[in-house]
């Protein structure tokens, strides 16, 4: 039976905010906006209101978030409710950063720094000439003094993949969790590098991953604990999402020809 | 018929024993070898360096751990979902 969809993440996501009494935060690292048949009929607009209604807090640029070009996703970025990062995605002589490099989200008290990167690889951008990409270790270790200055946890979002992000911990062992994405790797243990937890879950929607630490009055973590939730057929639907995703199909795929 | 008996026998003891029996009806095999775990995805999960301290403590004891007065943050996340809004598309 096929696994995944808004629909049954959006229940996972509901209970899990239900049941807690401390901070949940909930990031994409990217790889998201465009690919199947609506989000490209909507130039990934369906999957902004759907990530907007589910209460998303970050999503870091991947490749394909560019995959329609710069416009339609700065297009996105203005119908998004949540921040769309990236530290070295720049254009222009002056290398102006094209989104924001970070965010700060503040959850229960706690002061979450949220960096995006973004791969330095991407094919698209070879029709995108004015957009260069810029190292991403020396973009983040250029931010990350800022915000570490305004955060008590650094998350870095990031769609490098897995063996980016290890490098990327061991040459910069400030990051206290990354976050990632791009080689669709699913993750059932954290890959930890010196104090660096490292996660990813899988790909296409089929899984939400969750991960739990603890934070001591230094704001120091430990003991990450991860989960991957499978969204298999018999994780109930969301009404409201399935309404949503319902209400664009009408929309946008009604009209399609068949082929 | 001999061999269909000690085939019947053979399933009725291996069903009746302490080795994982399926429901009434189905056919388990004999003993097995320790059970790996089960295989989840693609990668092989690598630790390259774990921070010094005490063992990770059980799920159930880390999401509940309010004693210590450490506060436990989730943080919940996806990757990669291509646009995909369900199963169809």
């Amino acid at each position: 039976m096929p696994k995944g969809g808004v629909a049954r993440r959006a229940t996972v996501i509901n209970g899990v905010r239900a049941s807690a009494s401390e901070p949940v935060l909930l990031l994409d690292a990217g790889g998201t906006l465009l690919g199947q048949a609506l989000a490209d009929a909507t130039d990934g607009a369906v999957i902004v209101a759907a990530m907007n209604a589910m209460g998303y807090d970050a999503l870091t640029v991947g490749q394909a978030e560019l995959q329609q070009g710069l416009d339609t996703l700065r297009k996105r970025a203005l119908e998004a409710s949540f921040p769309i990062l990236s530290c070295n995605l720049v254009i222009g002589q002056d290398d102006q950063p094209i989104f924001d490099p970070y965010a700060v989200v503040l959850r229960g008290g706690i002061r979450f720094g949220i960096i995006g990167v973004s791969e330095a690889d991407m094919g698209w951008l070879d029709s995108l000439t004015e957009v260069r990409i810029l190292d991403p270790l020396a973009s983040v270790r250029r931010i990350l003094p800022e915000v570490r200055a305004q955060s008590d946890v650094v998350i870095l979002l990031s769609h490098l993949g897995l063996e980016g992000d290890k490098s990327l911990a061991q040459a910069e062992p400030r990051i206290d969790i990354i976050v990632g994405g791009r080689t669709r790797q699913i993750l059932d243990e954290p890959v930890l590098v010196g104090g660096t937890v490292i996660v990813q879950a899988g790909y296409d929607g089929e899984w939400l991953g969750r991960l739990d630490v603890a934070l001591d009055e230094q704001h120091r973590i430990s003991q990450p604990l991860v989960e991957i939730v499978t969204l298999w057929p018999e994780v109930a639907d969301d009404p409201a999402m399935t309404t949503l995703a319902d209400s664009y199909k009408q929309r946008f795929l009604s009209q399609t020809p068949a082929n | 018929m001999t061999c269909v008996l000690f085939l019947l026998c053979t399933w009725l003891v291996t069903s009746c024993g302490d080795t994982g029996a399926g429901p009434a009806g189905t056919p388990v095999a004999g003993p097995q070898p320790s059970p790996k775990p089960a295989f989840t995805g693609l990668a092989v999960p690598v630790t390259i360096a774990a921070p010094a301290g005490p063992p990770t403590p059980a799920g159930a004891e880390l999401r509940n751990d309010a004693r210590s007065g450490l506060r436990t943050l989730t943080i919940l996340h996806t990757n990669d979902t291509r646009g995909y809004i369900d199963p169809c598309g």
